[in-house]
């Protein structure tokens, strides 16, 4: 067992290191692009390896998988995470101090929303056209796995 | 290269009765788990998180117990365990926040989800589609609430105090604060 942590951790910690590589020596702001990209190739040299030294030890693969995946998870809440957004903000403000209604025109739907639409516009997930937005078909075929996976989780309420 | 003699001898990777009981164990702590989620539908409503947290919980301890016993009752128990009951306990609690987690996540919290579900909720198929201006003005009152939740999750947390409608950061704020910039410098990442 200890062998199977060590094999994962080192796999693991190899990925990181090329991870944070990639990162400073060829930004290309697609971090999770990157990200996935780094993990999958891990994940398949640790595969190779198994193979190589002749054992299926799909716990450490388990392993190594599900600690790269949360740590996607980790910096996908540390770039888009509101709460964190606001708190950087109130550390930059003088003294440390924001009023609610200084935190209203700082998060209001112009960085709130128009960003959000902007960003799903250029992902393909809606059209806006003439001050009118259509939803794709990407986003139909996307939206009927939330509505199902609502369902399922007895999802009524948003928020 | 491998010599499976059975069916079981293939799951049967694992050196002793009690290693396998701590990893099956772990997904079958977490298979009862989401049959609690989707029983008690633990994530409709308020407080979804609190309310899987403390699921989370009613089963982990449990489960611990139950591997305990089990090497306990068949003179198992020994210092070669604690790596096993590490890997058991991080199969059961990764299954819950990385997989389960994320899913609620997305269909319930993500505001990008719940812009394209407004969007489609809007949408009459008619063309030239959801005008910009009826949608911002519909969003704007959620986004509202999304704010007022938000700084409110700051106080909770304790990482900032609020004070007559102003809002000063704690000292556990600049910490988080200082600590997320660092990682994103040594990542050389910024946040938009």
């Amino acid at each position: 067992m200890p062998d199977t942590i060590i094999f994962a951790f080192k796999f693991f910690a190899t990925a990181v290191v090329t991870h944070i590589l990639v990162c400073r020596l060829a930004p290309s702001g697609k971090f999770m692009f990157n990200g996935l990209l780094v993990g999958f190739f891990s994940l398949a040299l640790a595969c190779a390896w198994e193979f190589k030294i002749g054992r299926a030890d799909f716990l450490a693969l388990y392993m190594l998988l599900t600690a790269w995946l949360a740590y996607l998870m980790f910096f996908i809440n540390l770039l888009n995470s509101v709460t964190l957004k606001m708190l950087e903000r109130l550390a930059e403000a003088p003294g440390g101090n924001l009023s609610g209604e200084e935190f209203n025109n700082i998060f209001n739907e112009e960085s709130g929303i128009k960003a959000r639409l902007a960003d799903m516009d250029k992902n393909g997930f809606i059209k806006i056209e003439v001050e009118h937005i259509t939803l794709t078909n990407k986003a139909g075929q996307f939206l009927k796995m939330i509505f199902l996976a609502r369902k399922i989780l007895s999802v009524n309420r948003a928020g | 290269m491998y010599n499976f003699n059975t069916i079981m001898d293939f799951f049967d990777i694992y050196r002793t009765p009690s290693e396998n009981f701590i990893l099956y164990g772990a997904l079958i702590s977490f298979c009862l788990f989401v049959i609690c989620v989707l029983s008690a539908k633990l994530a409709s409503g308020k407080n979804c998180y609190t309310k899987l947290n403390r699921a989370h919980m009613l089963i982990f301890v449990p489960y611990i117990s139950a591997c305990l016993f089990f090497a306990f009752s068949l003179g198992e128990i020994n210092l070669s365990l604690l790596p096993v009951l590490a890997a058991g306990s991080f199969i059961y609690f990764t299954l819950h926040y990385v997989y389960l987690f994320a899913i609620v996540g997305l269909i319930k919290k993500s505001i990008s989800v719940n812009l394209l579900a407004d969007i489609a909720g809007l949408d009459r198929g008619e063309k030239p589609g959801v005008a910009l201006s009826t949608f911002l003005a519909c969003e704007k009152e959620k986004l509202a609430v999304i704010r007022l939740d938000r700084l409110n999750q700051m106080e909770i947390l304790n990482m900032a105090e609020k004070k007559d409608d102003i809002y000063t950061i704690t000292p556990r704020g600049r910490l988080i604060d200082r600590f997320g910039g660092i990682i994103l410098k040594t990542w050389n990442l910024r946040r938009l």
